[in-house]
C-alpha cells in the first residue's frame, strides 16, 4: 500500500506537511517502507505532539536540517515497532483428569470425593514469552479473564519479536498495582472491567484471583465454593514450552488439568471460602503447582515458589508520618532488601541489603516488598504515609 | 513528643484563658485544627452535576437488589451520616455485620473501612453494592437498572461524558461524599475565637487534650483521628477481627480504624459492633481501662481515675463537637 494511502485510512486527517518531509528523508521512507503496514500507520496517526505541532512546524519554516534530524529521531523512537515481529498464540487445552473439560461434568478427586464444576474463572496477567537464550519479552498491561467452556481456546499475544520460543510465564490472578485500582476505571470490555458475576471483592477492594464452584458430596447436594485471593497469593508460574508453527504464526500449548484445582481439598460435605483462608488459598496454590503442564507434561519449573505466607515485614508505624523513620523486620533467616512502590507501580526506593529503617518523603500508599540478596521476593507489606 | 506538643499546647491555652476569656486558644493549639488539603483523584474532579447525581444515587434505593435499601438508609444526615442501629439492615431484611460509621468528612481519610482495606471513596461504592447484607447486588446490574432511568442517563453522560455509565456511578457517589465537610461544630468556633465554651466544657477539653487521658493521642487532629489502628478494649475481641481480615497478622486482631469524633453525640451506638450505648457508656469503658482485656490492647488504655463530674466535663467536651450546620445543610439532604 502507497505511504499516503495507508496513512488516509486512519480517522485522523494527516497534515500533509508530514508526509511532504517523511518522502524528502530517504533513510526515514526506506525504514518505513520496509515495515509492515501497521508501523506505519502508527507512525502517522500516533501523533505525539498533535497535528498542531506540524502546523506550527509548517508555518515558522524551521531549518530544513533541523526538520530532518527530528524525522529521524521519530523513525527511530519506533525502531522497535518496525523489526520483524511473529503473531505467537498461547493454546490451553482444558481438561479435567483424562477428559475434555466441561461444566456440570461428575467426577472425583483425588480425595474421591465427587464434584461438579458450575463456575470456574480466572485471571491470567503478567504473560512474559522466555525466547532465544532467555530473554525475555513481557506483555505488559495484559490481563485475561479466562473462563473455559469447551475444550480448547486460544490466546492471541499479538505480535511478538521472537523468534525461538523456549518457556511460557504467567500469573495467576492481578498483579499488587491492578489488584487495587478502580474497576469500573476500565472501558467494557476490559478482563478488570466490573462482571457479572463480579470478579471484584469489595471489602479487600481486590480481585478474585480465582473463583471455582459448583455441587459436591455423593448426590451432588452440597455447595462449594472457593474464591482465592490476595496480593500475597500472586504467584508467577513457568513452563518450558517449544512453540509450533502454525501458518507463519507460533502457538504455544499447555494442558490445563482442572481436577487439580481440587486436590487434597476435602468438599465433600461442601465448603465456602472466600479470600485467603485454607481451602481457597489451596486452590491457587493447586493452580501454580499442578494445573498448567506442557504437552509433554512438565509443569511449573520456578524456584520461586510463592511468597512464603510464614515471612511478613514488620513495618512500624503504619501509617506512619510524613519523613519519619519506618522501621522494618522481616522474620526470615536471611538478610533482606527493600523495595518501596508507589500505587502507579514505580519503584521510588529501594534499601540496601540489610537495612532496618527507611523514610518515605511522599504522602501515600506503598507496597514494601523485601527481596533477599538473589532478588527472591520473600514477603510484601502495605505502608501507609500521612 | 507528641505527650509533650500536647501538654505545651495545653499549658499555653491555659495561659491564654486565664488571661483573656475571649482570646482562648494559641495559633500554635488553634493550628492543629487547621483543614487539611482533601485528595481528589485527577479523574473525579468536584463539578455541579457530578455532585448532583452522587447525591441522587446516595438516595436511591435502585442500587439494592430488592430496590428496598439506599446509601442513606445506614448513613443518614440527621445523624451525621450513622443510622442509631447497633446493626444496619441491608437489602432482602439482611442484618449487617458491624455499626454504621458517620461520612462527616470521609473524603480526607487515607483509607476506608475499620479494617482498613479500601483505598479510594471510588472503590468503596463497590463495598456496599456487593456485600451481602447490604445491596448484595452487581454494578452491572445497577447499571443496566439506571440506564432505564432517563434522569440518571442525562446526568451520566453530561457529567462523566465519554465514560461507562457505570464509572459514573461510583464516581459521583465518590464526588458526592467529599462535599460532607463539617467544620462549623461549636469547637471549630471556639478556636476561630467566634465563641467559647462554658466552664465545663472547657475543663472537658482540658482533659481530652492532656495526658490524664490520652485521648488526643488517637483522636487527635482536624478530623479528631490520627487514622491508625487500634484495640481500645472497649468490647470483647473475636479472634478474626479488624485489621487482622486483612492482614493475618496475630498483632492486628482486634485493632480498628480509629474512628473521627465529630459529630460524636449524634452517631450512638458505638464501636464497630455498636456494643455502646451511650457517650457515658463509652466514657466509662475507658475510665476503667476498658471493658474488656486483649493481648492487643493499646497501651494507652489504662485506668483513668477520672471522678464522675470530670467524666460529665469530657462529655460536655465531646458535644461541643456538633455541627448543627452540616446535619441540617440542605445541600446534603434529599431533594
Ligand atoms: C446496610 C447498611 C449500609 C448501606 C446500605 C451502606 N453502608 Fe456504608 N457502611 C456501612 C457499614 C456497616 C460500614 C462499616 C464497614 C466496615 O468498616 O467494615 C460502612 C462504611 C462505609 C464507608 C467507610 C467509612 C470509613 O470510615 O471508613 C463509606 C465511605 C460508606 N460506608 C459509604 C457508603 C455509600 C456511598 C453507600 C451507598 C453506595 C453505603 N455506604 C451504603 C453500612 C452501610
Ligand atoms: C489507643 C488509641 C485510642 C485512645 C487513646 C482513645 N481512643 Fe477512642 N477509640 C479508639 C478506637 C480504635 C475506637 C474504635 C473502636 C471500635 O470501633 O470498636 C475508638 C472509639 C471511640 C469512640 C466511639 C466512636 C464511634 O463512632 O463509635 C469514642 C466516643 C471515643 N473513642 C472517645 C475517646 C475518648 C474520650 C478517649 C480518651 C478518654 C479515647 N477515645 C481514647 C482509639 C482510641
Amino acid at each position: 500500500m502507497p505511504l499516503q494511502q495507508a496513512a488516509a485510512k486512519g480517522n485522523h486527517a494527516i497534515p500533509s506537511v508530514v508526509v511532504k518531509y517523511v518522502h524528502a528523508t530517504a533513510i526515514a521512507i526506506r525504514m518505513v517502507a520496509n515495515a509492515d503496514v501497521n508501523a506505519v500507520n502508527k507512525l502517522y496517526l500516533v501523533e505525539p505532539f498533535g497535528s498542531t505541532f506540524f502546523k506550527t512546524l509548517n508555518t515558522i519554516k524551521m531549518k530544513k536540517y533541523t526538520l530532518y534530524a527530528l524525522i529521524l529521531l521519530m523513525a527511530f523512537s519506533w525502531f522497535p515497532n518496525l523489526k520483524a515481529s511473529t503473531n505467537v498464540k498461547l493454546k490451553f487445552n482444558h481438561k479435567i483428569g483424562s477428559v475434555n473439560y466441561a461444566k456440570n461434568l461428575q467426577v472425583k478427586n483425588n480425595l474421591d470425593h465427587d464434584y461438579t464444576i458450575t463456575r470456574l474463572e480466572y485471571y491470567i496477567s503478567n504473560v512474559i514469552i522466555i525466547h532465544d537464550g532467555g530473554s525475555m519479552d513481557t506483555l505488559k498491561n495484559t490481563y485475561f479473564l479466562m473462563n473455559p467452556s469447551g475444550a480448547t481456546e486460544t490466546l492471541d499475544l499479538g505480535l511478538r519479536s521472537v523468534t525461538n520460543i523456549e518457556a511460557i510465564q504467567f500469573s495467576i490472578g492481578v498483579d499488587p498495582f491492578n489488584n487495587h485500582a478502580n474497576p469500573a476505571s476500565f472501558m467494557a470490555g476490559h478482563p478488570l472491567a466490573p462482571k457479572s458475576p463480579s470478579m471484584h471483592w469489595g471489602w479487600t477492594s481486590g480481585y478474585r484471583f480465582l473463583a471455582i464452584e459448583g455441587k459436591s458430596g455423593s448426590s451432588l447436594n452440597q455447595t462449594y465454593q472457593l474464591h482465592g485471593l490476595w496480593d500475597a497469593n500472586y504467584y508467577s508460574l513457568r513452563i518450558p514450552v517449544a512453540a509450533i508453527d502454525d501458518n507463519g504464526a507460533k502457538v504455544i500449548e499447555l494442558n490445563a488439568d482442572y481436577d487439580k484445582v481440587l486436590h487434597d481439598i476435602s468438599i465433600n460435605s461442601g465448603v465456602i471460602a472466600h479470600g485467603d483462608n485454607t481451602s481457597d488459598r489451596k486452590a491457587l496454590q493447586n493452580m501454580r503447582d499442578s494445573v498448567f503442564t506442557n504437552t509433554n507434561g512438565q509443569g511449573d519449573i520456578l524456584s520461586i515458589k510463592a511468597i512464603d505466607k510464614s515471612k511478613t515485614i514488620l513495618t512500624y508505624p503504619n501509617p506512619a508520618q510524613l519523613n519519619a523513620q519506618i522501621n522494618l523486620t522481616v522474620n526470615s533467616t536471611e538478610q533482606v532488601y527493600y523495595k518501596v512502590i508507589n500505587l502507579k507501580g514505580a519503584v521510588i526506593k529501594q534499601t540496601l541489603l540489610g537495612t532496618t529503617k527507611l523514610f518515605i518523603d511522599k504522602p501515600g500508599m506503598y507496597t514494601i516488598q523485601a527481596f533477599t540478596a538473589a532478588n527472591t521476593l520473600v514477603a510484601m507489606k502495605r505502608q501507609i504515609v500521612l | 513528643m507528641n505527650k509533650l506538643v500536647s501538654i505545651l499546647c495545653i499549658a499555653t491555652l491555659l495561659v491564654a484563658c486565664t488571661r483573656d476569656k475571649k482570646t482562648l486558644v494559641t495559633n500554635a493549639f488553634a493550628s492543629q485544627f487547621a483543614m487539611p488539603i482533601m485528595p481528589i483523584p485527577a479523574n473525579n474532579l468536584p463539578s455541579k452535576d457530578r455532585i448532583a447525581l452522587g447525591k441522587y444515587l446516595f438516595y436511591n434505593p435502585a442500587l439494592s437488589k430488592d430496590s428496598s435499601v439506599s446509601c442513606s438508609s445506614c448513613h443518614l444526615p440527621e445523624h451525621s451520616f450513622t443510622d442509631q442501629r447497633k446493626f444496619s439492615i441491608g437489602s432482602d431484611k439482611q442484618l449487617g455485620t458491624s455499626n454504621s460509621p458517620s461520612l462527616a468528612n470521609i473524603g480526607f481519610h487515607p483509607y476506608f473501612t475499620r479494617a482498613g482495606g479500601v483505598q479510594s471513596l471510588e472503590i468503596q461504592v463497590l463495598v456496599p453494592i456487593q456485600e451481602h447484607n447490604e445491596f448484595n447486588f452487581n454494578l452491572l446490574k445497577i447499571e443496566s437498572r439506571l440506564l432505564q432511568d432517563s434522569y440518571f442517563k442525562k446526568m451520566a453522560s453530561q457529567a462523566y461524558p465519554s465514560k461507562e455509565p457505570y464509572f459514573a456511578i461510583t464516581a459521583s457517589i465518590a464526588a458526592f461524599e467529599r462535599t460532607l465537610v463539617s467544620n462549623q461544630s461549636r469547637f471549630d468556633q471556639y478556636i476561630q475565637g467566634l465563641s467559647s465554651l462554658n466552664e465545663q466544657e472547657r475543663k472537658g477539653l482540658e482533659l481530652f487534650f492532656g495526658s490524664r487521658t490520652n485521648c488526643s493521642q488517637c483522636h487527635g487532629g482536624f478530623n479528631f483521628t490520627n487514622y491508625t489502628f487500634a484495640n481500645n478494649g472497649a468490647t470483647q475481641i473475636k479472634n478474626d477481627s479488624g485489621r487482622y481480615q486483612i492482614t493475618h497478622r496475630k498483632e492486628d486482631i482486634g485493632l480498628f480504624k480509629v474512628p473521627s469524633l465529630r459529630n460524636i453525640a449524634l452517631t450512638a451506638p458505638y464501636m464497630h459492633d455498636g456494643s455502646l450505648n451511650s457517650l457515658r457508656s463509652v466514657l466509662k469503658s475507658y475510665n476503667k481501662g476498658g471493658n474488656s482485656t486483649h493481648f492487643n490492647n493499646q497501651t494507652q488504655i489504662k485506668k483513668l481515675h477520672l471522678n464522675e463530674n470530670e467524666l460529665a466535663q469530657l462529655e460536655a467536651f465531646l458535644h461541643t463537637l456538633t455541627d448543627m450546620n452540616f446535619v441540617h445543610n440542605p445541600k446534603f439532604k434529599k431533594q
